[in-house]
């Protein structure tokens, strides 16, 4: 029979897990919850905001013991909420003993990135589509499926540990530099629908959608939170593009485009 | 339109890489991209404005990714997050920043509302596809799964 300091720190490591790749505010408190319910723990109380989390057990008791942990806005990893949900949901059918469950965490949450040729198909194949949905004609597709791949390959540079926004900034503006360049080449491609195809990646389409999800919830705090991250990445995304084209006004001399 | 609807699923498949979606997932999510384009195009089609149609396109990705979720034992969050990605103003933001740039102001406030009201539009249809009860899904679920497992 596990102590509650250990169910504690097995559902506090289930929520750590699910809110550092990207999970909804209530889905951390419910899996949080459910483990400790399951397990018997007496007065437990969970909550979570969008960077961190607050737990106790056993509080006016004999044996108190508390889980707090900073849990910075991360990348999204899908797969590894996925996992964590199964866990729990084994747990608590017993399907899964106490310390399978807690083997089976440290595995969930060393799941494996994707391979870096897969990630590079992907972003190009990401941007080729989402540049013919916006109106790209084939060559424009063609054109920003390549501008994806060096965006996958940019993203390996940490651009000097410049902050998330910066580096946004820096990579909205790269792709854009990108595209004009592309232009110069091939007169024939639409700027304007290859840039868009180029710059989907980025968009905060992730944070937003939580965001709003959270704000129903009622977890306004975190939904806020989450908003207020995808509107200044829109808005670093927005300025790259902008002082792309603008340095490059700058070098022909003020003739536009 | 039939090949726009199998660009957005290439698209969306493509982003369920970026995102490490679970292995058996990706068949789901390349739907579920299709989906929500498919509704907006239908949307626009019929005569709905962009608003509405983004509205009906992502209250139908909310269902359908629940459903989903339930049938498939996922988090619905896997469906909603990729699925949704056609619907997300990325180009009313560059068209906002473009229009700024080049100082058409008009151009710009109308490309800038336009981008606010579809994430609003966006908002609402969230909103619409998860207010009907879980209950409900889980026995249209149990139906479509007892049918399986009859055939």
């Amino acid at each position: 029979m596990p102590t509650d300091k250990e169910v504690l720190e097995l559902a506090g490591k289930a929520g750590e897990i699910l809110l550092k790749n990207g999970a909804e505010i209530y889905r951390v408190q419910d899996t949080m919850t459910y483990i400790l319910n399951y397990c018997h723990v007496s007065d437990a109380q969970v909550y979570v905001i969008s960077n961190g989390i607050f737990a106790t057990v056993d509080e006016s008791g004999e044996t108190p013991y508390s889980f707090v942990r900073h849990v910075p806005l991360g990348s999204v990893h899908l797969d590894r909420i996925d996992a964590v949900n199964t866990i729990s949901r084994r747990l608590c059918q017993g399907q899964l003993s106490f310390d399978q469950a807690r083997s089976a965490l440290e595995k969930a949450e060393n799941l494996p990135e994707a391979s870096s040729l897969g990630t590079l198909a992907a972003y190009g194949l990401g941007c080729l589509s989402f540049c013919y949905l916006f109106g790209g004609s084939f060559f424009d597709a063609i054109a920003a499926f390549f501008i994806g791949i060096f965006l996958g390959l940019s993203q390996n540079f940490r651009c000097f540990g410049a902050s998330k926004f910066t580096r946004y900034l820096l990579h909205s503006g790269f792709v854009t530099l990108l595209s004009v360049f592309a232009l110069r080449l091939f007169p024939n491609l639409h700027l304007n629908q290859v840039v868009i195809g180029a710059i989907i990646p980025l968009v905060p389409g992730v944070m937003f959608t939580n965001g709003i999800r959270e704000l129903f919830n009622g977890d306004y705090l975190s939904g806020l939170i989450h908003l207020a991250d995808a509107l200044l990445t829109a808005v670093c995304i927005a300025l790259g593009v902008v002082g792309a084209i603008m340095l490059v006004r700058q070098i022909q001399g003020g003739v536009f485009l | 339109m039939i090949w726009q609807v199998l660009a957005a699923m290439l698209g969306v498949a493509a982003f369920g890489v970026l995102f490490h979606v679970p292995g058996r997932s990706y068949l789901p999510c390349a739907l579920a991209g299709g989906l929500s384009w498919g509704l907006y195009l239908l949307g626009q089609a019929l005569g709905g404005s962009l608003f509405l149609a983004t509205v009906i396109a992502s209250a139908g990705l909310t269902l359908y990714s629940r459903l989903m979720a339930i049938g498939l034992c996922l988090p619905s969050t896997v469906l909603i997050v990729t699925g949704i990605f056609p619907l997300v103003p990325g180009a009313g933001i560059y068209y906002t920043a473009y229009y700024l740039m080049v100082g058409e102001r008009e151009l710009f406030a109308a490309k800038g509302l336009e981008a606010l009201a579809s994430a609003g539009a966006i908002a609402l249809g969230i909103l619409a596809g998860s207010e009907i009860p879980q209950k409900w899904l889980r026995r249209l679920a149990g139906l479509g799964i007892a049918r399986k497992s009859k055939v």
